[in-house]
């Protein structure tokens, strides 16, 4: 079987970008308990999450940049990216190391992720604002980020099943 | 699609997240003085006990905060994202609304103060 060519990588990387950015002006139009800062669905994570499984952790990597400042300028602005970058760049680095172990499936991997992508952000919001005390709403981010990451690492995991198999 | 690891992970990430809460729910009580910090500096402190509507200038942007029955929230703000608007009105100590492009922060704290507003 052959492993796929760089071409194909990179349109599939370009695709699940793209459908990452679609994702994620889906999340700006659904109102998710505005009352806690920093909540959200991270849907978008479930094309991240796919492009880990199928090419590694480059491709992801580029993927979630690639959305962050595309869906900087479309939609959050100068903030929205830092925040979402900090985020990011943390559930990116514990997605990939947990993914190394080889302990943990898709879901927890993905469940990791999410818990890590609140948190980088409420680090980022600690330093904007100067103040620790935005950390108090840590413990309801943990519990969000852990129901968000296992819906999306079923999602995840349903859809690499799914794929055909001349992909991996 | 389930490892017995990934259930360890959940439960002891949930765990953690029940028990972080708890710790800090020994510091919320009902406080009495709202703290307005504009870029990490103090702009005011203002008692609760007086219904009132606040306007920062901070930088160049402007919000504008009410008290009003001891509860307070974020009326107004010149920010794209509006997130600050939204979130619940607070009155416990500890709790805070962020308005993060603003870099604007209030916060309840328990203090009990002599003067009715106090600014810096």
């Amino acid at each position: 079987m052959e492993t796929p060519n760089k071409t194909k990588k990179i349109t599939t990387t370009a695709l699940l970008a793209a459908l990452a950015l679609i994702f994620s002006y889906i999340e700006v139009l659904i109102p998710f308990a505005p009352a806690i800062p920093g909540i959200k669905l991270g849907i978008a994570n479930l094309a991240v999450i796919v492009v880990l499984y199928l090419l590694g952790a480059g491709y992801a990597l580029l993927v979630n940049i690639i959305r962050i400042f595309i869906g900087g300028l479309l939609f959050s602005g100068l903030f929205g990216t830092f925040y979402s970058l900090a985020g990011a760049l943390l559930s990116m680095l514990i997605m990939i190391l947990l993914k190394k172990t080889c302990i943990f499936s898709v879901t927890g991997v993905s469940m990791a992720g999410g818990v890590a992508h609140n948190l980088g952000q409420l680090f980022a919001a600690a330093f904007l604002v100067s103040n620790i005390k935005v950390f108090v709403y840590f413990p309801v981010l943990i519990i969000s980020g852990v129901i968000s990451g296992a819906v999306i690492g079923i999602l995840a995991y349903l859809v690499l099943k799914k794929l055909p198999i001349d992909f991996r | 699609m389930f490892k017995k690891a990934d259930i360890i992970l959940a439960a002891t990430l949930i765990a953690a997240g029940l028990a972080i809460s708890y710790i800090f729910s020994f510091g919320q009580s009902a406080g009495n003085t709202l703290e307005i910090s504009c870029d990490g500096e103090i702009f005011g402190s203002y008692s609760l006990e007086k219904d009132r509507e606040i306007t920062i200038n901070c930088g160049e942007h402007i919000n504008k905060v009410i008290i009003n029955k001891g509860t307070v929230s974020m009326s107004f703000s010149d920010c794209p994202g509006q997130d600050c608007i939204q979130q619940e009105a607070i009155s416990h100590t500890g709790e805070t609304i962020v308005c993060l492009p603003n870099r604007i922060l209030l916060e309840i704290s328990g203090n009990t103060r002599q003067y009715d507003t106090i600014a810096r």
